[in-house]
C-alpha cells in the first residue's frame, strides 16, 4: 500500500454524479483484507454536500474495513455535514458503532427505522442473511409504511414494489458473501431513490459461466449485456435475467436515473441516455435507483402487448 | 376445494425460500384436494424468479388444461397477472 492510499477523501459532493470517484479512491480495501494497516485516514471532513447514497457508501466502506480487518486503529475525520446526514437518514448510531465498537453494531443494524413526515420518507432496512428477520420486518413493517405514504396512487405504489422486488431478489440471490447489507429509500411526492450496496459476489463474477461472459478486462460490457432482457447467469433455473432489464426499461420510460457498479465496470442511465465504462474496483454490486413520480409506468404497460399478441396461456383469474 | 391466501407473505414476495415455500404449500394441496384457489389479497408486487418458481413449475407440471382447471387465481390485479404471465410463459420457453 503506497502513502497515497492510507488517506482516503470521499468527494466534496458525495451524491451519484460522484460514485465513480469514490470506487475509485477505495477500492484499495478489497485487497487489504486481515492486512491491519496502519496509519490509515478515512478523511470526510471536506464533505459540502452528502446525499443517501453517499452516506450508504460511506457506511458499506467502514463495514467493510471494520469487519475485514483492513486497518489497524484507523482514523476518521468528518464534519457536521457528514453527520447530519448519517442522522438524517438514519445510519448514525449504525456507523458510529462501527467505529468504536463493532460488537454492537448488530444491535444497531436491527434499530434502523423508517422515518416519515408529511414531506417525505426515509426508509433504510437492515438486510440480514440466514436471518427471519429481515424478510418479516420488511413485509410487516417497512414496505407497508412506503405503500401507505403512496397510497394516493396505486400505480405508484406498484411500480416501486416491482423495483424493490427485482433489487431485493438481486441480493438474496447473489450477494451471498454478504451477511449485513441495507437497502434504503428516500422520497416525496414526487421522487424516490432506491438504493442497495452490498459486498457479496458481485455481476462480473456470477456472470463468469455465462455466454456473455468475455473476460475480466471487460466487466463494463459485461454489465451493459446484464441489462438486456433474458441474460442471466444462472440458465435452466429460475432465474431468468429480467431482474435489471425490468428496472432498466422502468426507469428509461419514467425519465429516471438507474446507476449499476460491480468489480470495475459500470452502467449508468440518466434521463434517457446511457454510458457505461470502466472505474475502479467494488467487490460485490452498488445499485442507485431514481424514479420521479408524475408518470408512473408498471409491468402491464411494458410487457402487456408482447403477452396478448404472442401467448395464450390458459389461467383461470376466477 | 382448499384456499390458499397469500396475505402473510405480502405486500411482495421477493425471495427464493418464499417461493418454496408458497409452491410447497399449493403442490401438497393438490395431492388432496382437486382444485385451490390462491387468494392473492395484498400481493403487490413479485419478483419474476418468483412467479416463475411458483407458477411457472405448477403449469408445467399440470399442464395448461389442469392448470386452468385446477388452479384459480383470486385477487390479482393487471401488473401481478403479468408477472405471473412472465413467469409461466419463460417456464414454458425454457421447457421446449
Amino acid at each position: 500500500m503506497n502513502s497515497i492510499n492510507r488517506l482516503i477523501s470521499a468527494p466534496k459532493f458525495f451524491k451519484a454524479k460522484y460514485i465513480i470517484d469514490f470506487i475509485n479512491r477505495s477500492e484499495a480495501i478489497f485487497s487489504l483484507k486481515n492486512k491491519h494497516e496502519n496509519k490509515f485516514v478515512l478523511d470526510l471532513s471536506r464533505i459540502q454536500q452528502c446525499t443517501m447514497i453517499g452516506v450508504l457508501l460511506i457506511y458499506k466502506f467502514i463495514e467493510f474495513s471494520v469487519k475485514n480487518n483492513c486497518f489497524n486503529a484507523p482514523a476518521f475525520a468528518m464534519n457536521d455535514i457528514v453527520r447530519e446526514a448519517m442522522e438524517k437518514y438514519g445510519f448514525k448510531p449504525l456507523i458510529f458503532s462501527y467505529i468504536k465498537d463493532k460488537k454492537k453494531a448488530e444491535r444497531e443494524f436491527r434499530k434502523l427505522n423508517v422515518s416519515i413526515t408529511d414531506e417525505f420518507i426515509i426508509a433504510p432496512q437492515a438486510l440480514l442473511r440466514n436471518d427471519k428477520y429481515s424478510a418479516e420486518t420488511l413485509n410487516s413493517k417497512y414496505l407497508p409504511k412506503i405503500e401507505k405514504y403512496y397510497s394516493f396512487d396505486e400505480k405508484i405504489v406498484s411500480m416501486i414494489f416491482l423495483c424493490f422486488s427485482e433489487v431485493l431478489l438481486n441480493f438474496w440471490e447473489h450477494a451471498v458473501d454478504d451477511t449485513q447489507s441495507i437497502i434504503v429509500a428516500n422520497g416525496n411526492n414526487s421522487n424516490l431513490e432506491i438504493a442497495c450496496a452490498d459486498n457479496g459476489e458481485g455481476i462480473i463474477s456470477t456472470l463468469e459461466n455465462s455466454e456473455i461472459y468475455t473476460n475480466r478486462n471487460n466487466p463494463d460490457s459485461v454489465i451493459t449485456k446484464a441489462v438486456k432482457k433474458g441474460v442471466t447467469s444462472k440458465s435452466g433455473t429460475n432465474h431468468m435475467g429480467y431482474g435489471l432489464w425490468l428496472i432498466d426499461e422502468i426507469v428509461n420510460r419514467v425519465g429516471g436515473r438507474l446507476h449499476v457498479y460491480s468489480e470495475g465496470g459500470y452502467y449508468i442511465r440518466e434521463f434517457g441516455k446511457v454510458k457505461n465504462g470502466k472505474c475502479g474496483f467494488w467487490q460485490g454490486t452498488i445499485i442507485y435507483i431514481s424514479l420521479p413520480l408524475d408518470q408512473p409506468i408498471t409491468l402491464a404497460d411494458i410487457e402487456k402487448p408482447e403477452l396478448d399478441n404472442k401467448f395464450n396461456l390458459k389461467i383461470n383469474w376466477a | 376445494m382448499k384456499v390458499i391466501d397469500l396475505k402473510k407473505y405480502g405486500p411482495i414476495i421477493g425471495s427464493r425460500s418464499v417461493g418454496d415455500e408458497i409452491f410447497n404449500k399449493i403442490n401438497a394441496s393438490l395431492e388432496t384436494e382437486e382444485k385451490v384457489e390462491v387468494n392473492l389479497y395484498n400481493i403487490k408486487s413479485m419478483a419474476t424468479f418468483c412467479a416463475k418458481q411458483i407458477f411457472g413449475k405448477l403449469y408445467l407440471e399440470l399442464g395448461s388444461e389442469k392448470f386452468f382447471e385446477r388452479i384459480i387465481l383470486k385477487n390479482a390485479d393487471n401488473d401481478l397477472r403479468t408477472i405471473i404471465q412472465i413467469g409461466i410463459q419463460h417456464a414454458l420457453k425454457e421447457n421446449n
